[in-house]
């Protein structure tokens, strides 16, 4: 018994010595200051499958409220977790799914046992880094290493939003180690240049920051965001007058699309519900994708039939290919969900002063003034539909109202000096077209009718 | 290059794993980033907190109302603001508090006047200034330099200005809006008072939010219905009115200088504003902290225009290019390097950023680097502030929170007695964060109970040295409940000096002047402004923390027209009203 003591005894002492040498072992334990500890994962290529996912349960379906269509989309893929509590491609999809949703305690959840079960797939690391961003950064940015390792360089994404999250954090040194290794397979990766350009100004180096930039200026998602680092550099360097142009360069520059990223395609794949296809919706408008536009705002019309913004989405994608008798009745839908909505009266005018309904766009528009005293750009519309109906004393009454509201509109401003000048009253049109110069310097238009008056004031009276 | 594990080392490791049950290793990457939830477990009770919430014990009675909230109307969302102002110029400071209830309600802004025993008394009745409506920001200033702050009052699509002439204790406040030529029909938010043409009349800048429809419907990611963001709708100018002096010395009449200043060239959802000298040439700019776009910083140009540089400078985005949620606005000299630098409040799931300045007119972000994104707890910020409130030299940090869209997970249990359900999922604790006198925060929220334990959805923060006591305290206003007042009665507190800039040609306090109090080689520097934050007025004096200092060797005040002058050492631990002509020239502006 004494024996079998101080042998128990002996063991625990050895398994203490033991454990304590793997904690303090300098091969094991101490990282290297450029370095991002790797996460703490099973060796998977001998099948140690030590963290058994055989007992844990997928997330419940939120039950708040959750949309019908994201709901089922959870439900669908949880399914497939029960019918396999093993199989990585159903954890990760769930994950997808409710990363897709922003549920971020679900999907971290999900893309957990996605890593577990499947170690050496790039994307579920990926997936659980951009889940655990926000909440734990640092577990994150170890994810996203990993990831960054496993692909080894295609997809770039993964080590490329690595580098730049490591910017961000201020954790330059490591950034920097990771972006010399990235450049040296893809020295022209555009993505890297801008990073590198960033890097560069954020130590200092303007010069060479604006040297990087310039080179990553030919890839158009890092274009806007080239030139406005270009612009702080340039300015750095006391060259004010070059640091101007480069800002107005940048500011002429609209959205881009992002950088290619497979693994974030991947998971926006996934979205659906109202406020989707609201704003797939209201992309596809803003980039005049117009079929796109009906595609998606009709699908949301049948799903959501009480949702006034999918009717309003509706009718402005029939009003762009100008099927006005369908726009108008998306428009009636909308308002009759929400009677006194000043913005579906306001979309609804539009038809009418398409359709030349002046009369009854006029009463429209006076009713959603009433509703929205500060709507300036009713009194826009207010004053085409009295232009319309010859009124041009109305239209300029009504253009008068819209500049007390708010005198910064160039659109009031020009159309109102247009209506003074028809109105025979040049004086003060040449007055306004001056103050629209002013908020549009760039407004040829503006310049022409400009010229026109002045040429017109200096003919002699007959 | 790729490290090998001594396999025995590997098995240990995996019993340790299996012991602990952990999870994935934690990089040491310096990023911290908590759970609100853990953070209930770390509030523990310092015996030295630094604030106490005295509300009840000087009377402070006020309950801030937002009427039906069913809507979703966003003007109820984004609260209400404060002003401490010593309207009856006795010494004591007094309270304004505004009101979001709408222009038909009964529930009014109220005026609370403080007494010489420290209580504060409400004498809002037939003071002028117990309007209805959906009151937002509030700023004060002299804008006929007869000596008596007036009040201006931003509005959901108004702007309403308020003419001092209060005679002793009774407040009586004239409304001369129309009159004056104030006219904003937007939805004004912060706004603050600043002699940008240096004529020593006090100009108005107003920020203004959104074109807002409020029957627009937006939702969160759930397809819920949810509070709009600004980007479902147009930004709005930032309106500038210059002050064409008072006629008859008496009432004043402002220009809209909006289009001619340059102003309305960018728009933005602008929430908050700080005015000064972003670019050392010594005339005064305008900083707008826009919610969900850019940022504006307005250079004076000096001859009446303005032009817009925030990218330029580095103040339009974070560090990554991208643009935040901006709320709040401070500055100061976190670093005692003598630049001011520039700090705004951001969405939960952003950081609040830090830009330093460096080399002046340039600013880089600093977030990571200085501390301030790591701290206890995530939240919303809104109202903040830069202020020694330890005296220690050092500049802290002050933030309100309150989330603008609903929590996910559960809700906080720790709300204001009577917070309608509605708005529990968007409450969030406030916090504090102290400086190390290099510029790096720590999240000391936990030790201050009164002032971060409860969660609400608060909006302003006014901060100022309510009682005289030397220590700066703070006042909260929060959407739906009652305002809180917390002084300060930190026991370590250091040495302070607190300084008033008065112009005596003008009457008033020289808004735009800045103060450097030199302590051997170690230099403080102020603003004198008041209107920072969000929604708010603050404090008008100057207060220095001065940790172990004694006496101070020199201050120096260069003065809005850019006259600089300076004015022997003195010792600390006293007010000091310093007179523009009372000193030696050094600059002549």
């Amino acid at each position: 018994m004494k024996n079998s003591a101080t042998i128990f005894v002996a063991l625990s002492l050895l398994a203490i010595i033991v454990i304590s040498l793997a904690i303090f072992w300098p091969e094991s334990s101490s990282k290297p200051s450029d370095q991002l500890p790797a996460p703490n994962l099973p060796d998977d290529s001998k099948g140690n499958s030590f963290h058994s996912t055989a007992t844990i349960n997928p997330p419940e379906t939120p039950s708040n409220n959750l949309d019908f269509a994201i709901a089922q989309a959870f439900d669908s893929a949880r399914a497939k977790i029960i019918r396999n509590r093993q199989s990585h491609e159903a954890w990760g999809e769930l994950g997808m799914v409710s990363l897709a949703h922003e549920l971020y305690e679900e999907a971290s959840l999900c893309f957990d046992q996605a890593v577990r079960l499947k170690p050496n797939m790039a994307i579920w690391h990926y997936c659980l880094a951009m889940a655990l961003m926000d909440r734990n950064q640092t577990r994150a940015l170890g994810h996203l290493e990993k990831s960054a390792n496993l692909t080894n360089g295609s997809p770039t994404a993964p080590h490329l939003v690595l580098i730049e999250k490591l910017i961000e954090f201020d954790k330059l040194d490591l950034a920097q180690t990771h972006l010399n290794k990235f450049l040296q397979k893809q020295a022209k990766d555009g993505r890297a240049l801008l990073a590198k350009g960033r890097l560069l100004y954020l130590r200092g180096d303007d010069r060479a920051a604006i040297t990087a930039l310039e080179q990553s200026l030919l890839h158009a998602p890092g274009r806007r965001h080239a030139r406005l680092i270009m612009a702080r550099a340039y300015l750095r360097l006391g060259n004010e007058a070059m640091s101007q142009k480069v800002q107005a360069s940048a500011d002429r520059i609209g959205l881009s699309h992002p950088w290619p990223d497979p693994f974030r395609e991947r998971v926006l794949s996934h979205r659906t519900g109202l406020k989707h296809l609201l704003s797939s919706a209201d992309l596809a408008l803003n980039l005049r994708h117009t079929g796109k536009a009906i595609k998606f705002a009709k699908k949301a019309t049948r799903g959501y039939p009480k949702s006034q913004d999918a009717w309003i989405k509706l009718g402005r994608a029939h009003l762009r290919l100008r099927n006005l008798r369908d726009a108008a009745t998306a428009f009636d839908k909308a308002m009759a969900i929400s009677p006194e909505s000043p913005d579906a009266m306001f979309r609804k005018g539009i038809v009418h002063i398409h359709a030349r309904e002046f009369k009854k766009g006029e009463q429209l528009y006076r009713k959603a003034i009433a509703l929205k005293p500060d709507f300036t750009m009713a009194y826009l519309n207010l004053g085409l539909c009295m232009a319309g109906q010859n009124d041009i004393p109305g239209a300029i009454k009504a253009l008068q109202d819209g500049i007390l509201i708010d005198p910064d509109l160039f659109a009031l401003r020009f159309r109102l000096a247009d209506y003074l000048l028809r109105a025979k009253l040049p004086n003060k049109a040449l007055v306004q077209f001056k103050e629209a110069l002013k908020l549009n310097p760039q407004s040829q238009p503006t310049k022409d009718r400009i010229a026109q008056i002045k040429r017109m004031l200096a003919k002699p009276i007959p | 290059m790729r490290r090998h594990t001594h396999p025995f080392l590997l098995l240990s490791l995996l019993c340790l794993s299996s012991l602990c049950a952990c999870s994935d290793a934690e990089p040491n990457v310096g990023v911290t980033d908590k759970n609100p939830k853990d953070a209930d477990k770390e509030q523990v009770q310092n015996p030295n907190p630094w604030f106490k919430d005295v509300t009840a014990d000087v009377n402070l009675k006020f309950n801030h109302h937002t009427n039906s909230v069913s809507k979703y109307f966003l003007p109820q969302m984004m609260g209400s603001g404060a002003a401490m102002i010593d309207f009856d110029s006795d010494g004591l400071y007094d309270i304004y508090l505004l009101q979001n209830a709408g222009p038909k309600s009964n529930r009014k802004n109220q005026l609370f006047r403080q007494t010489n025993s420290g209580q504060f008394v409400n004498v809002s009745e037939n003071s002028g200034l117990d309007i209805a409506g959906h009151n937002t920001g509030v700023a004060v200033g002299d804008v006929n330099n007869d000596s008596r702050p007036d009040i201006l009052i931003t509005q959901y699509t108004g702007a309403r200005l308020f003419l001092n002439q209060s005679e002793g204790a009774i407040p009586s406040f004239v409304d001369v809006t129309e009159s004056s030529g104030i006219r904003n029909p937007l939805w004004g938010t912060s706004a603050s008072f600043l002699d940008y043409d240096r004529d020593g009349f006090l100009d108005l800048v107003i920020v203004n939010y959104v074109d807002y429809y409020d029957d627009r419907w937006c939702s969160d990611s759930s397809s819920k219905r949810e509070f709009c963001g600004p980007t479902a709708f147009q930004g709005r100018v930032t309106k500038l009115f210059r002050n064409l002096a008072a006629k008859n010395g008496v009432t004043p009449r402002f220009q809209d200088v909006t289009l001619a200043s340059g102003l309305s060239v960018k728009r933005g959802a602008g929430l908050g504003v700080y005015c000064a000298d972003f670019n050392g040439d010594q005339y005064i700019d305008i900083f707008v902290a826009n919610d969900g776009m850019e940022n504006h910083l307005w250079i004076n140009r000096k001859d009446g225009t303005f032009i817009e540089q925030a990218a330029q400078r580095g103040l339009a985005y974070n560090r990554m290019s991208k643009t935040e949620g901006d709320m709040g606005v401070t500055i100061g000299d976190v670093d005692g390097d003598g630049l001011f630098d520039v700090f705004v409040t951001h969405l939960n799931t952003e950081t609040h950023t830090l830009w330093k300045q460096r080399p002046r007119g340039i600013f880089q972000d600093v977030t990571s680097t200085f501390g301030v994104s790591q701290t206890k707890w995530r939240g919303t910020g809104f109202g903040t502030a830069m202020s020694d409130f330890d005296a220690n030299g050092t500049l802290d940090l002050a933030l309100v929170n309150g989330a603008v869209l609903r929590t996910k997970g559960d809700t906080p249990t720790n709300v204001p007695s009577g917070l309608a359900k509605f708005w529990h999922p968007y409450a969030e604790r406030n916090q504090i964060l102290t400086n190390d006198g290099n510029g790096r925060f720590t999240d000391v929220s936990p030790d201050n109970p009164a002032f971060s334990k409860q969660a609400a959805v608060s909006r302003g923060l006014v901060v100022g040295d309510f009682n005289n006591d030397g220590a700066q305290d703070m006042l909260v206003t929060r959407v739906d409940s009652p305002a809180s007042l917390y002084y300060n009665y930190a026991k370590t507190r250091g040495s302070f000096l607190t300084i008033t800039a008065v112009d005596p040609k003008l009457n008033r306090v020289a808004y735009g002047a800045e103060i450097v109090v030199r302590v051997g080689d170690k230099s403080f520097r102020r603003v004198v402004n008041p209107g920072y934050s969000y929604l708010c007025s603050n404090d008008p004096r100057a207060h220095f923390g001065l940790g172990k200092v004694e006496s101070v060797d020199q201050i120096s005040i260069a003065w809005p027209d850019g006259y600089t002058e300076k004015f022997p050492g003195v010792r600390a631990n006293q007010f000091l009203t310093l007179e523009r002509g009372n000193g030696e020239q050094l600059n002549a502006g």
